[in-house]
């Protein structure tokens, strides 16, 4: 193990929430069995009618009585443990959010009753209670896949990824098609590659879970492999927490269109729209879904469990860098999930990246996200 | 009030969003010596300048979902990944020097450093150089003990004397 930094911290956490889980899961039918196990000698007794079975009964029925008392006094005990490591731990990650350097403590009055409402209630607002929420709330879907899984993976096939750029081409207004089939073709575009309709929900997974290229196997891509000697994965390819496709032609079409229309009204064209916006020549532009008509059910991806604030998400980053290293060095695998941009999404939209080389504009890459990048211009303007 | 330009802004929105792709910031930060080097109309050194002013004024608008401090913390970071190990000019709360790439780790560290050349950014041997730090402490670096900065105790107070002095606008409470 790498030792007690950030990522173990980390994995401390979710393994914390993991365990109260569990505990709450285990003592509600632990309880619930020590309940029928005391009614059911006390019934048995019962219907032997006779008064001295009777007496029996009752007693049997009196000494079960108190043992569901004790377990939901061992229910909160368990979770105020466990609450207070995950606060420590939260301290020594990235403490607070207001004037007090430590974290507010710890308020365990709502740890009597069992729930996540009741168990976010004890963190205080901010930082505490919303990195908890956070782990909290992807922990029972968020699933990972082991290292030889990902290895083992099927490459992909050069002549789908150019079946589904034909397709994107089809679908994109007739004046726009020879613009778009430039871009989608050049040696450095990867929108297709990694967000086309043909990337399958397991390459997202593995792309998130193991910076595993989609277009993994074909000639242009990130050569990423997992050393046969001792597991470590070797890969330049650096996806962030969100792994994201269009899920049609139409889909990823759409937002082209949107463009281009823009740039043809725009006072000299495309080249001026990206001239008037780069910074030395390159530009990233965010399209928002409601002028793009991108809608629940067009996009789709995996992303990293509990990213849902900068702070976790950057935690989450480095589990998964620590989880590369080499056998016996390594961190546990990551967990991610399922997730529609559109619907999930704070800001949902489309990032696109243009970067001016020898042969012009090239549009890099294009991609569904859940919200827009700092100070990322918007494109907005009537449709 | 150091009022952010355009060109900072662009700056900013072009290149260090890390949500699908690091590769954008990477470049950022392995293009920085050679635009510095090369700024014959000073306007790269002019994004630098008003990128230290905003450090030093809290004057970024918070990210989403983030405190001010976070935001300054992350522009600090990148400070370090495009700029080098030089603190910003009059950054009330520089970073201790000894603590980049050992107890503070960036995205440039956690993305492009790796202990072994074939999976490391083409860049980084020379952006390791720049900043006195060797590729395999780095690594280690990245799963060893890092604990983000504390809010300083006097933090909401120096924000309340800029606001005043109007070198940073109060940010809108929803962030």
């Amino acid at each position: 193990m790498s030792g007690t930094g950030q990522s173990v911290l980390r994995q401390a956490v979710e393994q914390l929430l993991r365990a109260r889980a569990d505990a709450e899961r285990g003592l509600d039918e632990l309880a619930a069995r020590v309940a029928k196990a005391a009614v059911r000698p006390a019934e048995t007794a019962r219907a032997g009618r006779h008064p001295l079975a009777r007496r029996a009964a009752d007693e049997a029925a009196a000494l079960g009585r108190p043992v569901p008392d004790e377990l939901a006094a061992l229910s909160t005990a368990t979770r105020a443990a466990i609450a207070t490591e995950v606060h420590a731990l939260l301290d020594l990650l990235a403490v607070n959010h207001h004037q007090l350097p430590p974290l507010p403590p710890l308020n365990a009055g709502p740890l009597a009753a069992p729930g996540d409402r009741a168990f976010l209630a004890a963190f205080s607002e901010g930082f505490a209670r919303s990195y908890v929420a956070t782990v909290l709330g992807d922990l029972s879907e968020g699933r990972s896949t082991s290292k030889a899984e990902a290895a083992a993976h099927p490459a992909a096939q050069q002549a789908a990824i150019d079946a589904a750029r034909e397709r994107i081409v089809d679908a994109v207004a007739p004046e726009h098609r020879e613009q778009v089939r430039e871009w989608l073709s050049h040696p450095d575009c990867h929108a297709v590659e990694i967000h086309g309709p043909q990337v399958t929900d397991r390459d997202l997974e593995l792309r998130a879970g193991w910076t595993r290229p989609p277009d993994h196997g074909t000639d242009n891509a990130d050569k990423w492999r997992v050393r046969p000697d001792d597991q470590k994965v070797i890969s330049k390819h650096r996806p962030g927490a969100e792994a994201s496709r269009f899920n049609s032609p139409a889909a990823f079409a759409r937002s082209l269109d949107v463009l281009l229309s823009h740039a043809d009204q725009y006072p000299g064209g495309l080249e001026r729209l990206l001239a008037d916006h780069a910074d030395d020549g390159a530009v990233a532009f965010f399209l928002p879904a409601a002028v793009i008509d991108l809608r629940p059910g067009d996009a789709f991806g995996y992303r990293g469990a509990g990213t849902g604030t900068a702070e976790a998400a950057s935690d989450w980053v480095r589990v998964r860098a620590d989880a590369m290293r080499k056998e016996g060095e390594c961190a546990p695998p990551v967990r991610t999930l399922t997730y529609d941009p559109v619907t999930d999404g704070a800001d949902p939209g489309v990032r696109v990246v243009f970067k001016e080389g020898a042969d012009g504009w090239v549009m890099t890459t294009y991609y569904p996200s859940t919200a827009p990048g700092p100070d990322n211009v918007r494109l907005e303007y009537p449709t | 009030m150091i009022p952010r330009t355009n060109a900072f802004s662009r700056y900013v929105g072009t290149w260090f969003d890390t949500t699908d792709s690091a590769d954008m910031y990477i470049e950022a930060c392995e293009r920085a010596p050679k635009r510095l080097a090369e700024d014959a109309d000073g306007s790269f050194h002019a994004i630098r300048d008003e990128f230290a002013a905003h450090i030093r004024d809290s004057s970024n608008p918070p990210l989403r979902g983030s405190t001010q401090w976070a935001t300054d913390e992350w522009y600090r970071s990148i400070w370090y990944d495009v700029f080098g190990p030089e603190a910003p000019p009059g950054d009330p709360y520089p970073v201790p020097a000894e603590d980049w790439g050992s107890t503070r780790v960036t995205t440039y560290m956690i993305y492009a450093v790796n202990d072994e050349e074939e999976a490391m950014s083409d860049g980084a041997p020379e952006w390791l150089a720049a900043r006195g730090l060797a590729a395999k402490d780095v690594y280690d670096a990245i799963g060893n003990a890092t604990l983000r900065r504390p809010e300083p105790a006097d933090y909401a107070e120096h924000l309340r004397r800029l606001t005043e002095a109007g070198l940073r606008e109060e940010a809108s409470s929803d962030g």
